[in-house]
């Protein structure tokens, strides 16, 4: 028996782009276990979707997936798998933008029966009766009635309930989630997280979480990871990681999400954009925006230093950080 | 309408605010969709009922009262072997009608499977298909009927599968662009991760919503395939005499233009009213979706 239920280890994409090899992912590596929320921030370009999509084999046709990726289904240690291995088993994914995640010409229960149907065998009606079932499971008020509606009928802060109870509809013990606050109002954005947050301890589910939202992560996961140009630059606690970065990028980012207690301090925004996947810079790839780059960082070949107990940072000058509060 | 069991800020209440609720589709179609069917209706109504309505044997000859013009008894006159018009007109709605629709209908079914085939499964699948269709698309279309009908005889069958052969093609383009977009959508994604089956995905997710696009071409193309028949029958390719069909009784009439104009002139007018009362039920649909 294991704790662990997923492991990304090395994991790189390499895409064509116009005639050229580009790897807009590379060396993540990052695990997680049972009944754990990790989430992945970035900025947009920053990998971070790639890496979400490479788990379960969302990937554009030709993409080349290097590094081993493992998963626990039952309590076991995790083992290699290939896409279609999970699929229906273990493994779900909700994405962003409700309406186009849910197919337009499908009444909302038949799209939540088809898992159902198909993985356990269940008739039209006991079908009917999970899906009423999983949407009361998430939080969509009279079931029944909206069961039979179609996908545009509905709200949408429903639709994205809607898209969360297909996902459930196979049993999943990992959802993958792919920035499903982002399209939302912030009060609904709100109630979808308090859902998600109450699924996975009601159903005992682990969640990678991406977005760009560091406040939403804060909300919602355990550990956090931070990619910048393709790579996992820091890695630890949530708490810890907003209360003392140990990589500039992750400062950088801090600094630049404004907060209701900083009324005086101007909002910094991070100098320069991020780089395009077909010209990573050699050395650090943050170096070229980094306030406190050194001549070294030039020439700094890519790894994960430990750092205290849980505390992983890609930075080879951590010691020159001054901190959230300065 | 209020839930009362709906959470305050989830405004539940966008139920129903959907622009295209079932039945305020049906409601908001335009005028000429109503119009159009009905001159449609009105069409496939005097083809179901033509051995009622028709007053005479649209086949019996009667050499002795040939190109009779309009009277009680042969309210449209007679053709040049004395047979009454109206009847051939009415029976013949039983030959052009039926050929319209399965000669539009038929190339779309095959255009749809093959490009959907195509779109979804690629490479070779792709390459086979698409390249089949190029070759059609660059073939003389008359050439082709006119090989086929020396193959297969004259008749409605050879029509249809000239019709089959050659109109597909561009089904299959509308449906292959269609499923090349949606086929990347996300709900198309989750169905994938749901692990649903590759034909379960294409038939359930991917082509219903690939099919608008061609709904909104079929009614052209049933008039195309209405206006290609009396082309051919006028040419001597369609329907072989003395079967009465609209197109055969222009080319029959046309001689006689001068003295009985009729005879050529209203199975061209019929024509042309089934035409707009078709394209009236597709413009009207395609504002509908598109407006």
């Amino acid at each position: 028996m294991s704790d662990r239920i997923l492991e990304v280890e090395d994991l790189s994409v390499t895409l064509e782009r116009g005639g050229k090899e580009i790897t807009p992912v590379q060396n993540v590596s990052v695990s997680l276990g049972r009944g754990e929320a990790l989430g992945i921030a970035g900025e947009s370009g920053c990998g971070k979707s790639l890496t979400l999509k490479s788990i379960i084999g969302l990937l554009p046709p030709g993409a080349i997936v290097g590094g081993d990726l493992r998963f626990a289904l039952d309590r076991e240690e995790p083992i290699s798998y290939e896409s279609a291995d999970v699929h229906g088993h273990g493994i779900a994914i909700i994405f962003q933008e409700p309406m186009t995640a849910l197919n337009p010409t499908m009444r909302v229960g038949d799209l939540i029966a088809e898992g159902p149907k198909i993985h356990h065998g269940l008739d039209r009606r006991e079908a009917r009766e999970r899906a009423i079932e999983l949407m009361r499971l998430v939080g969509i008020p009279s079931p029944e009635k909206r069961a039979r509606m179609w996908p545009h009928q509905l709200s949408g802060g429903l639709r994205q309930r809607v898209m969360i109870a297909a996902a459930l509809s196979t049993e999943p013990k990992l959802l993958l989630c792919d920035e499903p606050t982002t399209a939302l109002d912030v009060s609904i954005q709100d109630q979808i997280l308090g859902l998600l947050q109450e699924l996975r301890t009601r159903l005992d589910m682990s969640i990678i979480f991406v977005s760009h939202d560091l406040a939403v992560i804060g909300e919602l996961c355990d550990r956090i990871a931070i990619m910048y140009a393709g790579q996992v630059v820091e890695k630890g606690p949530v708490d810890e990681v907003f209360a003392d970065p140990k990589h500039p990028y992750t400062e950088a980012l801090m600094h630049s999400v404004p907060s209701f207690q900083q009324t005086t301090e101007k909002l910094e925004g991070i100098e320069g954009a991020p780089p395009d996947p077909g010209s990573f810079p050699d050395g650090c790839r943050f170096a070229p925006r980094c306030r406190y780059v050194r001549d070294d960082c030039a020439t700094a070949s890519y790894a994960l230093v430990q750092i205290g107990e849980r505390r992983e940072t890609g930075c080879i000058h951590p010691e020159l950080l001054e901190g959230i509060g300065s | 309408m209020t839930d009362p069991t709906a959470l305050p800020l989830d405004l539940s209440a966008a139920d129903s605010q959907g622009p295209l609720d079932d039945r305020k589709f049906w409601q908001r179609l335009p005028v000429k969709v109503w119009v159009g069917l009905a001159i449609v209706l009105i069409y496939v109504l005097i083809a179901v009922f033509a051995p009622l309505l028709a007053p005479h044997d649209p086949l019996a000859i009667d050499p002795a009262n040939k190109l009779a013009s309009p009277t009680g008894d042969h309210l449209l006159g007679t053709d040049e072997l004395g047979r009454d018009v109206l009847s051939r007109l009415l029976y013949a709605a039983r030959v052009d009608l039926p050929i319209g629709f399965l000669g539009a209908l038929m190339p779309m079914v095959l255009g749809t499977i093959l490009g959907a085939l195509a779109g979804f499964y690629g490479r070779w699948t792709d390459t086979l298909v698409m390249r089949t269709a190029d070759v059609v698309q660059a073939f003389p279309a008359y050439i082709l009927v006119i090989v086929l009908v020396f193959a297969l005889g004259q008749g409605a069958k050879s029509i249809l599968v000239a019709f089959t052969v050659l109109a597909w093609v561009v089904y299959a383009r509308i449906i292959r662009g269609e499923v090349l977009r949606i086929r990347d959508l996300d709900y198309v994604h989750a169905a994938r991760v749901a692990g649903l089956g590759r034909l379960r995905i294409l038939r359930a997710h991917v082509l219903p919503n690939a099919i608008n696009q061609t709904l909104i071409y079929l009614p052209s193309d049933i008039v195309f395939a209405t206006l290609a028949l009396a082309a051919f029958s006028f040419l001597g390719l369609g329907i072989p005499p003395p079967t009465p069909e609209w197109g055969a009784m222009i080319a029959e009439g046309q001689p006689f233009i001068r003295t009985n104009w009729w005879l050529a002139t209203i199975p061209g007018l019929i024509i042309v009213v089934f035409g707009l009362g078709v394209s009236l039920i597709g413009e009207g649909f395609e504002e509908r979706l598109h407006g």
